[in-house]
């Protein structure tokens, strides 16, 4: 705790907090009005992940735990855990391109719903349910399309070692797109009508402000790097499947506040459309018919080659790397995979300082966190 | 705000008539189903199944990551006479992996999604059935170890197609005022005592819902720590406080990775109307 003056006052909160929220403990000091200090303490959730990992049967079921770390992020994970395991085996470069187009248009779905629910939560912190409403219902139309094909409404199950585990033809892919395109169009007429409400903007605008440099510090990933002028998009900087094809620009701004943290949300929002509108016109041009027609060969897995496999994935909130080691025949026994969230909490946890208590669901909302993940 | 009143009213409303009428969207699920006529799992020509332990296909029993299927209770099962029987896919267990449905689709086709509700109810003290609450009900979460999905679900509740409020049910911060406590998580070793400390604020009546495959068995992390602790769930937990919550509360298992909204409120309607026995 840091040194406290006269009239300062330390008050937790959690790790049980109040609606429905995950475990964690944050411990205050303050002087009323403004923060002075905030110390995060994780540990609450933690399930071992890598032991649980490290005893399971198959491949496919060290998959459904990784899907499982973060249920809000289970498609990058696993794409991220298959990148690495193909790796491994040397079949990087056997899957099939319409497989890997699949994989990019589900990245970019699980992306926009990630988006769209954040959107929601903003709108909620800053006390405009109609908005909040009107996202979360587009968000609940996306996870129903999602149930409708592949059975899931977190997009779980559907990454396996080699492709893509759902049946599913060019009639099914133009039907979702189709269907998320017009949830999406919905939700920019939604965040039109927001951009005029004064009292949600200007509560956004300066709030939980950090400067690039102290972003660079910590090593901010994802939504809030973008945010504060600086741009590791994997999917730009290094990019793995056929992101390399699309051409994206990258999306930044430079305040470091929640407005940008959300204009950065919206504009992937639109991005991620565009993704999903070019992952169609090639499945279309390569003659994609269905799925179980690319399925790979696994008689063609490589076992000598390396000693480890390492993969990543963008997900909604920053890069998800996987690093695989020590195959004995039917799994990796070692598995590291690191999350975008725990270099994102110091920096939230430096950022907070002196900034207005009232501000702080606000801010910490905009960040986005997932506490499964840091706390695996 | 009169700008965004005017535009909720446009908007419309959106809710479902659930559980007026089951109008679920297109390819909900909530169960999956063994049709034990379709299943090759047993010598059908060896007289009767009961006495038969000749098994032909066990694809799915094999390919369940949860142990979930157990082809021997097909026998007692749905198709079977054998009193109170155990299930041959245990809902406690099943993750919704659809491995089983594939692994059988082709070859017999015999297990499939369905729309059927499906839970184990654990809750001994009220044996008559009784309305415990009057018009409201409050509902206190509390996360042991999840992965978010659960908590999202329970959210999702508050989303304008649910509604949970225009029936009645609540979130509650506080558990002075709560009814129901939501469990979600693996319940891990550092959140045991904070679980007991939340239950003990609540007020009896009270249930307890255990949502999602991760309180009731440990789900996908069944099994985890290697030196003490582990992710077991509750269910199969042998800690004497673990076993007094079984004997002493309404446990209420509401399993799948993660149960999808019309499930969990389904749960709350039927502490609500006072349908549990
Ligand atoms: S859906 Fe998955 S977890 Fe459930 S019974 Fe089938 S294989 Fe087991
Ligand atoms: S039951 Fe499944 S969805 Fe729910 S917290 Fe556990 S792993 Fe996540």
């Amino acid at each position: 705790m840091q040194k406290k003056f006269l009239g300062d006052y330390e008050f937790i909160w959690g790790p049980v907090r109040k609606g429905v929220n995950e475990s964690i403990l944050y411990e205050f000091l303050s002087s009323g009005e403004e923060l002075h200090n905030l110390d995060i303490t994780f540990g609450y959730k933690k399930r071992d992940v890598r032991n649980v990992l490290a005893e399971k049967g198959n491949l496919y079921e060290q998959v459904l735990v990784v899907e499982r770390i973060s249920g809000l992020h289970a498609f990058s994970a696993s794409l991220s855990y298959c990148l690495s395991v193909e790796n491994f085996f040397g079949l990087a470069d056997k899957i099939h391109k319409n497989l890997q187009i699949l994989r990019m248009f589900f990245a970019e779905a699980e992306r926009i719903r990630n988006h769209i629910e954040n959107l929601s939560e903003i709108a909620e912190s800053t006390y405009i349910q109609v908005p909040s409403a009107m996202y979360a219902y587009y968000a609940e139309m996306l996870k129903q399309l999602f149930v409708k094909f592949l059975n899931s409404r977190y997009l779980m199950g559907i990454n396996m070692i080699g492709g893509v585990r759902k049946n599913l033809s060019l009639n099914d892919m133009e039907f979702i797109f189709n269907s998320v395109k017009s949830i999406v169009n919905s939700v920019q007429e939604i965040i039109k009508k927001n951009m005029e409400t004064k009292s949600h903007i200007d509560r956004l605008k300066t709030t939980g402000k950090i400067d690039m440099k102290t972003a660079k510090r910590f090593c901010a990933k994802g939504v809030v790097a973008k945010s504060a002028g600086i741009n590791p998009d994997l999917r730009i900087k290094r990019p793995y499947l056929l992101y390399g094809d699309t051409k994206l620009n990258s999306i930044i701004f430079n305040d470091g506040d929640a407005f940008s943290r959300y204009m950065v949300r919206i504009g992937e929002i639109t991005q991620s459309l565009s993704i999903l509108d070019y992952c169609l016109e090639m499945l279309k041009k390569n003659r994609f018919n269905n799925t179980s027609d690319y399925f790979v060969n696994m008689k063609e897995i490589d076992e000598r080659t390396k000693k480890h496999g390492f993969g990543y994935a963008e997900s909604s909130e920053g890069p998800i790397f996987c690093y695989a080691a020590d195959f004995d025949g039917s799994v990796f026994k070692k598995i590291n995979i690191k999350y975008p969230f725990g270099n994102n909490y110091k920096l939230f946890a430096c950022g907070v300082k002196n900034t207005m208590m009232m501000d702080f669901n606000i801010n910490e909302t905009s960040y986005n966190f997932s506490v499964a993940a840091a706390d695996k | 705000m009169a700008f965004w009143t005017y535009n909720g009213l446009k908007f419309g409303i959106k809710s479902v008539k659930f559980p007026k009428e089951n109008d679920f969207y297109d390819g909900f699920i909530s169960s999956v189903k063994i049709n034990g006529q379709k299943c090759l799992s047993q010598d059908k020509t060896a007289g009767s199944p009961e006495k038969s332990s000749e098994f032909q296909c066990r694809k799915c029993e094999l390919a369940c990551p949860t142990k979930a299927i157990n082809l021997k209770n097909l026998a007692g099962g749905e198709n079977g006479k054998g009193a109170p029987a155990l299930k041959p896919l245990d809902a406690n267990r099943c993750i919704f992996c659809g491995l089983c449905i594939d692994a059988c689709s082709n070859i017999a086709g015999a297990i499939s999604y369905s729309k059927d509700f499906d839970f184990g109810i654990a809750s001994q003290p009220y044996a008559d059935k009784r309305k415990a609450f009057k018009k409201s009900l409050f509902v206190k979460h509390i996360d042991t170890g999840s992965c978010g999905a659960c908590e999202a679900e329970i959210n999702a509740l508050n989303n304008p197609y649910y509604n949970m409020h225009r029936l009645g049910i609540f979130i509650t911060p506080s558990p002075r005022f709560a009814d129901v406590l939501l469990v979600t998580g693996t319940f891990t070793k550092k959140m045991s005592d904070i679980f007991f400390n939340v239950l003990d604020n609540i007020p009896k009546p009270r249930y307890v819902v255990l949502t999602g495959s991760c309180p009731l068995t440990g789900g996908v992390f069944e099994n985890g720590f290697k030196d003490g602790g582990g992710n077991k769930g509750l269910l199969f937990n042998n800690e004497s406080e673990i076993k007094k919550l079984f004997e002493e509360d309404n446990v209420i298992a509401l399993p799948h990775c993660p149960p999808n909204p019309f499930e969990i409120l389904n749960v709350l309607l039927l502490i609500k109307n006072g349908d549990f026995k």
